[in-house]
């Protein structure tokens, strides 16, 4: 029940033979990819930042854009799917880009709560 | 202005009465005669006389009693070492509710007054939890009952024991015209006896008495859950004669042993256990008493086995090293045996239902040898209409029986299987075990550091903050952690069996905020700080709970993980949408709770408990939290907003 939205983002996805290349993946702006963040459900199961939950993986810092537009297309596990309809390959590319623009998180070994 | 000193002297009820009866029909032929003349030219004929005044009572009607049945049945709720009982005032009751305030002294036990029958009944659901025994929640009859069964039902799909007390009037010709027949029933009890252990409708006061013990009994037995006596309205507001309770016995309650797993089929899983390669050990309900993790932790030693805790109770230290719950899956895939006690659900230990269209059914990664060893008391207590029955999966080697009531003779059986030559292979697996805990730990630290400024604030940072004033006390953190991401799990030191307690039994939503008061009621004098995460819906389903908190001063710190949704039901929505590729802008609408947003403190505040917030920049948190432990040592609730990630 509490894991109907858990994906499993494997490294194979990241070596899997992409469905856009460099040079013809969209350039996104993270600011836009903020909005659609939310809009598009995505922090639902991912957190507002990107930080992952119980619910789903943590998105930062993401895949390469070819692997994470396969698995918005064609999720592993149980996440739904994302068609083009739903998100376009220049609103996935906005997308891609503010999970990149979010600052590396403190070593643990500096944050005195975690010690 | 009247003058006091010329009062006239007071009349006794049944001269006025008397008074009234002689003068009735006068002053009502005055009037009637009066307005005839008004309205219509005269008649010769006479107007109609009115009937003689029906309240006058019969001649001999004893107005007052010495004593009634409901005292004797305060003598036998005395018995049963009760100390609170939870409700709100009714009046199918009120001869019992007279009673426990006056004959019984409001002591052992105590009235706790709620303002919901759901709050009621929860509280006594999270008290049970901690204090390791039974209080008793009292409910008002049809409309009460109903109110109190979504609370009932959890309690008992957790199993856990409450004595439910109701009143009904069975008889017909003493109810008074309207709300009397309203809330009175055939067969009340029958609202709630698909999710009770037992209940009973007695209709003398010696078989009330009877009835009263015999459920405090088989409440507290494992398979231990929620009973329900409703009792006659007339039974407990008739008068008691003396010779009449000369006849009167109390029963004696004698403490019932809780059912173990038979010897032979003990030492057939001790075999199992020792000759297994990689054992796995799955505890979910196990935990019944404050012996039951130390058990636990010998068997785990024994057998150098990882354990997974499902966490319907806290069952095995979070930080033992052989506490394997973060790579639960990891773990079962290797497994060659599994050990379940009280798994509750067993067939998911093994299989899934996706939800994707078509549900299919799957079985999960697991050893084509893999074997189950299956203790638990699941099958020994079963109703037929809600699905708390779970899938049917056969184990094979099922032992009916409490699991940690067998725990003493399992781990004895270990030790006579267990050679030297045996032990020190297991001791070898179990090096490579305790390596892997820290690095869980390790792992789950790395996880909260993302997202650890944001705003809303994240889970993994209001767990630390709290965990951070928690950690040098000695506390309990009632609720699910389900919804945290389960932080405090992977990241608190949790040792103890009273600091989690695990969640409702069937997800009916409303049930962690008056949980975790009744947590709280249970370590009120202990020096024990409770201190609960409540999601926003949660708490706005039974709110009330904090008038309770303010009204009887129970020292609880709720802390609202404010997410303004209905967040499961967003995520649901979603994926809706998702899979028919439609507008996911929209699923916001029946299941956000905002505008407006609720200011929780400001609830708080009105129900006379000390709010803070709303909370939006995470490093507020700290100093809020400290303020409010200060309060709850001072004997005060508190209650902190923190807008929050969703999870």
């Amino acid at each position: 029940m509490y894991r109907i939205f858990a994906v499993v983002f494997a490294l194979a996805v990241g070596s899997a033979t992409g469905i856009a290349s460099a040079q013809d993946e969209p350039k996104g702006t993270p600011q836009a990819g903020k909005q659609l963040f939310e809009v598009k459900g995505c922090y639902s199961c991912h957190g507002f930042v990107g930080q992952g939950s119980r619910e789903g993986p943590r998105l930062t810092p993401p895949l390469a854009y070819s692997a994470f537009l396969l698995q918005l297309r064609t999720p592993r596990a149980i996440m739904p799917p994302y068609e083009q309809a739903l998100v376009s390959d220049q609103q996935a590319a906005d997308i891609h880009a503010y999970l990149a623009s979010q600052p590396k998180p403190p070593d643990p070994k500096t944050v005195r709560l975690l010690q | 202005m009247s003058n006091p000193t010329s009062k006239p002297p007071k009349m006794k009820r049944r001269q006025f009465l008397k008074g009234a009866l002689a003068a009735g029909p006068a002053i009502g032929l005055a009037a009637a005669n009066n307005a005839a003349a008004q309205t219509a030219p005269a008649r010769a004929s006479s107007v109609p006389v009115a009937p003689p005044n029906e309240n006058v009572l019969p001649d001999g009607t004893p107005l007052t009693e010495a004593r009634s049945g409901s005292d004797w049945m305060v003598d036998v709720i005395k018995t049963l070492g009760i100390d609170y009982v939870a409700c709100l005032p009714a009046s199918t009751f009120r001869g019992l509710q007279e009673s426990l305030l006056n004959y019984g002294m409001n002591t052992k036990p105590e009235y706790i007054m709620c303002l919901h029958e759901e709050c009621a009944v929860a509280m006594a659901h999270g008290y049970a939890k901690v204090a390791r025994k039974p209080m008793a929640a009292m409910v008002h009859s049809t409309v009460g009952l109903q109110h109190a069964s979504m609370a009932i039902y959890n309690a008992y799909a957790d199993r856990a024991p409450i004595l439910v007390i109701s009143g009904n009037m069975q008889n017909n010709a003493a109810r008074r015209p309207n709300v009397e027949w309203n809330h009175a029933a055939v067969d009340q009890n029958a609202t709630v006896r698909d999710f009770t252990k037992w209940d009973a409708q007695p209709t003398s006061l010696q078989a009330t008495g009877e009835a009263l013990v015999q459920a405090y009994d088989l409440a507290s037995t494992a398979p231990m859950g929620p009973v329900l006596v409703t009792i006659d309205t007339d039974v407990q507001e008739d008068p008691l004669p003396k010779e009449e309770e000369a006849k009167l016995r109390i029963p004696k309650l004698t403490r019932r042993s809780h059912p173990q797993g038979d010897d032979e089929s003990l030492r057939e899983a001790a075999k199992l256990l020792v000759a297994a390669e990689n054992p796995v050990i799955y505890a979910n309900r196990y935990c019944r008493t404050e012996k039951g993790p130390a058990l636990l932790v010998q068997l785990a030693e024994l057998l150098h086995a990882p354990v997974i805790d499902g966490r319907a109770r806290m069952n095995f230290p979070s930080r033992h090293k052989y506490n394997h719950s973060g790579r639960r899956e990891q773990a079962l895939a290797q497994a060659d045996l599994l050990l379940a006690l009280e798994p509750v659900e067993l067939w998911g230990l093994t299989n899934d239902v996706r939800d994707l269209i078509g549900r299919p059914n799957v079985r999960l990664n697991r050893q084509a040898n893999l074997k189950v060893i299956h203790i638990g008391t699941e099958s020994l207590l079963l109703k037929a209409n809600y699905g708390d029955v779970q899938r049917y999966a056969p184990a094979d080697l099922p032992i009916a029986g409490d699991a940690e009531a067998s725990m003493p003779s399992l781990i004895e059986a270990v030790k006579r299987e267990l050679t030297p030559a045996r032990a020190a292979v297991l001791s070898q697996r179990g090096a490579k075990l305790a390596e892997m805990a820290p690095r869980l730990l390790e792992q789950a630290r790395v996880d909260a550091t993302y997202g650890w400024d944001a705003s809303p604030v994240s889970v993994a940072r209001t767990c630390m903050e709290l965990w951070d004033q928690l950690k040098a006390e000695d506390w309990t953190m009632p609720t699910e952690t389900v919804f945290l991401s389960d932080y405090p799990h992977r990241l608190w030191d949790i040792d103890k069996p009273h600091n989690c307690i695990g969640g409702s039994g069937a997800q009916g939503v409303g049930y962690n905020a008056p949980a975790a008061l009744g947590a709280a009621l249970a370590n009120k004098g202990t020096g024990r700080v409770t201190a609960a995460i409540i999601g926003d819906g949660e708490l706005m389903m039974t709110n009330t709970m904090l008038w309770t908190a303010a009204h009887h001063q129970i020292p609880l710190l709720a802390i609202v993980h404010n997410n303004r949704a209905y967040h499961m039901e967003v995520m649901h929505t979603l994926r809706m949408a998702d899979r028919r590729s439609r507008d996911t802008s929209r699923i916001h609408i029946g299941t956000d709770i905002k505008n407006p947003n609720v200011d929780y403190a400001t609830l708080a505040k009105s129900m006379g408990v000390y709010g803070q917030g709303p909370i939006e920049n995470p490093n507020d948190l700290g100093p809020a939290i400290r303020r409010a432990i200060d309060a709850v040592k001072r004997g005060e609730p508190a209650l902190i907003d923190v807008v929050s990630q969703p999870r």
